[in-house]
């Protein structure tokens, strides 16, 4: 019996979106037809957009993306694990640096007010969010936090702004980077 | 990154292939289908055939929705061959909540006359607290499930309106994915909860016996087609042999 | 098994009532079309049922004593008095309700069980048409087949009666399936056959043929009939099917059907519904100016940091929702000193006493306005959280927005 069979780049592709950002060792073929984020190890497969378009184009028609709960908290943790995890900010962000999950939170802590534990709590749940749709790599056992393969999706004449306010963010304490 | 893409845009001018793009990007990303008064390649039948062959390149395909609205969904063919790899289907868990969320907001409105539309969308939300006082699963599995379905765009949650005059009470309802499921998934999803929920009724028979004469079909073809093939090999080497012959 | 059914209560019957009241009324003239003398014999009003029904429950409470007149009347109160009495009339006309003389001058009246029976019977067929009577029916069959005092002519007509059931049953079904395809819709859950009573009457077949193989002709009747219903069901359903749509045939199981399953079903079993569908994965997206955009209209709890040399290459600036960043800076400066109207300083709750909307726009305004490094304002918080039931927003933190010395 034989089924009948779908292309192998197609289904590679349908796959993709059907996983997020999904990773393979760097030693497997990569299929055609998508966009790669490689950290020498792994690789993740993202979606290639016709003529550099981002879903940013929505707009520009009047209409919604999918919504998103608390997306302005999410993109300021986002921001704020950017400050601590893009440390030379004239490269790309991607694959940037691990750094320690506190000093997200520190930096985080610092852009917010009121109660800081309750700000801590909530931008936890961002973090894992934020790796969960492949925004960051948050890697719990180890505690530490590095910038995530869709960031490898940024158009560089996009970043400018972004490069800028980062330089404006304050610090992380350096005891904390460190680890301490 | 354009280049899968290029040989299909390749023929048209700047104007056409940037409105072909924004549809493209609008019916996979956006959360409702897409008005086709609001995107030009949306409205030409000639030009929704290169947006489907865009959508074809990964595994998806349009879909309509309403008269004239679009959106974008796995191909059927795709879908079931990427079922196959259970890490493409949502965990059991996920899977188990939003079927409890299909069957208060859709099932049960539909079979008491109170949902007239046929759509896997509905106005009634399915509250937490029915959900946790009448089914077998925990508050911690349900609220880390409808967490996840949430995020992912499969439930959306209803906030109460606040007016206790009998609107409804806030919870669950199918969210904005359940837009992009072809006509034969929506078949699929209708079928699977009567052979669940009613396995003895007399429907759930005649799906069964569908299912078993379709799968029939499908191995008789599928023999068909090995013998052609068979035969065909058989006459090239009849032909070559003839030709050595000869 | 009192039906309680209270008097329309206000306002006049709608058309919906009626028809209501009309479907009831057909189950009761089919019911007793074989016991009626002719056809004004049934009750020509819902209501007059509830009525003997309050009776016949009543009756039930009262024990061996019986009702007396008054006390029948009592538990019948919210009925008319002519009503009442018409009804009493009827049923004593038809020996559901007896008159007895426990002692000699007393007049009390007693129930017939009959009634009461029958009545269960009426609404156990309102329910499903008639679906857990058959169960029951052959239910008792069974038993009565594995009776040692069943003699064959019994048997014979037990079959015979369960064969005609059926094809009575096929017989509609065919008539519907053939008809518009929203009064199959309606009305086939109610008389099509679930496999499992198809499986018991081909059991009962079996037994009564093993027990009395003489009886072959009327096994074979019944089993034809079995069959033709089974047949008759199935072709029912494949019409519906072909019809289905996406939604619409989740109408044809029942709601009750439908809770129950939510209720008992196990995780895996409601998981087992949605295996094999594939979804998108959440993938919201970032622009990076969605995330510069999300950091400036947020709250800020410290000064910034002294603005940073700018970068050579020039950018669109922060606020890139208006041409170029001079223009940006010039509208930022003109909402700043509008605020801050010829002060150094104002309170941020001041300023934002207007509806939420423009609060909202100028709180973002006025961070950007502090953000931006070429202009010379400061926004700075205060800890603490001062709540405004009648404001909006409702909860603002003290802050003020000053003019710096830059």
């Amino acid at each position: 019996m034989t089924e009948p069979s779908v292309d192998p780049g197609v289904l590679a592709r349908a796959r993709a979106r059907a996983l997020g950002a999904p990773a393979q060792p760097v030693s497997e073929p990569v299929p055609a037809g998508l966009t790669t984020a490689s950290d020498g190890e792994r690789l993740w497969l993202l979606p290639a957009w016709p003529d550099g378009a981002t879903p940013a184009l929505l707009e520009e028609y009047d209409t919604a993306p999918m919504p998103m709960d608390r997306s302005g908290q999410a993109r300021r943790v986002l921001a704020a694990a950017l400050r601590c995890c893009w440390t030379r900010l004239d490269d790309a962000p991607w694959p940037g640096e691990a750094v320690p999950v506190p000093a997200v939170l520190e930096v985080y802590g610092g852009m917010s007010r009121g109660d800081a534990e309750l700000a801590r709590r909530w931008a936890t749940g961002e973090l894992r969010r934020l790796s969960d749709t492949g925004w960051l790599l948050l890697d719990e056992s180890a505690g530490v936090v590095r910038p995530g393969p869709r960031v490898a999706l940024w158009h560089d004449d996009a970043l400018g702004p972004l490069r800028d306010l980062l330089r404006r963010l304050p610090e992380p304490p350096q005891g904390v980077l460190a680890g301490e | 990154m354009s280049e899968p893409f290029e040989p299909l845009l390749r023929s048209f001018d700047e104007r056409r292939r940037s409105e072909l793009v924004a549809a493209y990007m609008a019916v996979e990303h956006a959360a409702e289908p897409v008005p086709e008064a609001r995107l030009g390649a949306l409205r030409e039948p000639a030009s929704r055939r290169t947006l489907e062959a865009m959508l074809n390149l990964s595994g998806r395909t349009l879909i309509r929705a309403g008269r004239s609205e679009w959106t974008s969904g796995y191909q059927d063919e795709v879908a079931e061959e990427l079922a196959r790899d259970p890490a493409c289907s949502p965990p059991a868990g996920d899977r188990a909540v939003l079927t409890l969320v299909l069957i208060h907001s859709v099932a049960i409105p539909r079979a008491a006359g109170r949902l007239p539309d046929d759509t896997w969308l509905s106005p009634h939300p399915t509250p937490l607290e029915e959900l946790r006082r009448r089914s077998q699963l925990t508050i911690t599995e349900l609220e880390a499930a409808l967490r996840r379905l949430r995020l992912a765009g499969l439930v959306a949650q209803v906030r109460a309106d606040g007016r206790s005059d009998g609107g409804d009470a806030g919870g669950f309802v199918p969210g904005p994915q359940f837009h992009r499921l072809t006509p034969a998934a929506r078949r699929r999803l209708q079928e699977e909860l009567i052979l669940a929920a009613g396995p003895d009724s007399p429907l759930a028979a005649t799906i069964r016996a569908r299912r078993r004469s379709r799968e029939r079909v499908r191995q008789e073809a599928g023999r068909q087609e090995a013998g052609r093939q068979e035969t065909r090999t058989q006459a090239v080497r009849e032909a070559a042999v003839q030709g050595e012959n000869s | 098994m009192s039906h309680p059914s209270e008097p329309a209560s206000g306002g006049p019957p709608t058309l919906d009532d009626a028809l209501v009241g009309e479907a009831v009324l057909g189950v009761y003239r089919q019911m007793f079309a074989a016991l009626a003398r002719d056809s004004g014999a049934v009750v020509d009003d819902p209501e007059l049922v509830d009525v003997a029904e309050t009776l016949l429950a009543a009756f039930a409470d009262a024990g061996e004593d019986g009702l007396s007149r008054e006390q029948m009347r009592y538990v019948c109160r919210r009925y008319p008095a002519e009503v009442f009495e018409n009804r009493l009339r009827v049923l004593r006309g038809l020996g559901a309700v007896r008159e007895v003389f426990p002692k000699p001058n007393q007049l009390r009246y007693r129930a017939s069980f009959t009634s009461v029976v029958g009545l269960m019977f009426v609404r156990r067929m309102m329910l499903d048409g008639g679906q857990s009577e058959m169960h029951r029916l052959l239910a008792l069959e069974q038993l009565n087949v594995a009776d040692p005092r069943m003699t064959p002519e019994q048997a014979r007509d037990g079959a015979a009666g369960l064969a005609r059931a059926f094809r009575l049953w096929s017989v509609e079904l065919l008539t519907l399936t053939n008809g518009t395809i929203e009064e199959l819709r309606e009305q086939a859950p109610k008389l099509w056959g679930t496999e499992e009573i198809l499986r018991r009457a081909e059991r009962l077949h079996g037994a009564i043929l093993r027990r009395w193989p003489q009886l072959d002709r009327a096994c074979t009747d019944l089993r034809t009939a079995i069959y033709a219903y089974g047949d008759a069901s199935r072709r029912a359903a494949a019409r519906l099917s072909d019809s289905a749509g996406t939604t619409r045939n989740l109408t044809l199981l029942p709601p009750e059907t439908w809770r129950t399953f939510a209720r008992t079903a196990s995780r895996d079993d409601l998981a087992a519904v949605l295996e094999g569908f594939v979804f998108d994965a959440p993938a919201p997206w970032h622009e990076p100016s969605a995330v510069v955009q999300a950091v400036e209209d947020g709250p800020r709890a410290t000064p910034p940091r002294p603005a940073p040399p700018r970068p050579s290459v020039p950018d669109p600036g922060l606020s890139d929702d208006t041409g170029g960043d001079a223009t940006a800076a010039e509208r930022l400066r003109a909402v700043a000193e509008q605020a801050l109207r010829g002060r150094d300083r104002v309170a941020v709750q001041d300023v934002l006493a207007q509806d939420w909307v423009t609060a909202r726009r100028l709180l973002a305004d006025l961070s950007s306005a502090h953000l931006h490094p070429e202009l010379p304002y400061r926004l700075v918080w205060a800890d603490g959280l001062d709540v405004r039931p009648e404001g909006a927003p409702t909860w603002i933190s003290p802050g003020v927005f000053e003019r710096t010395d830059a």
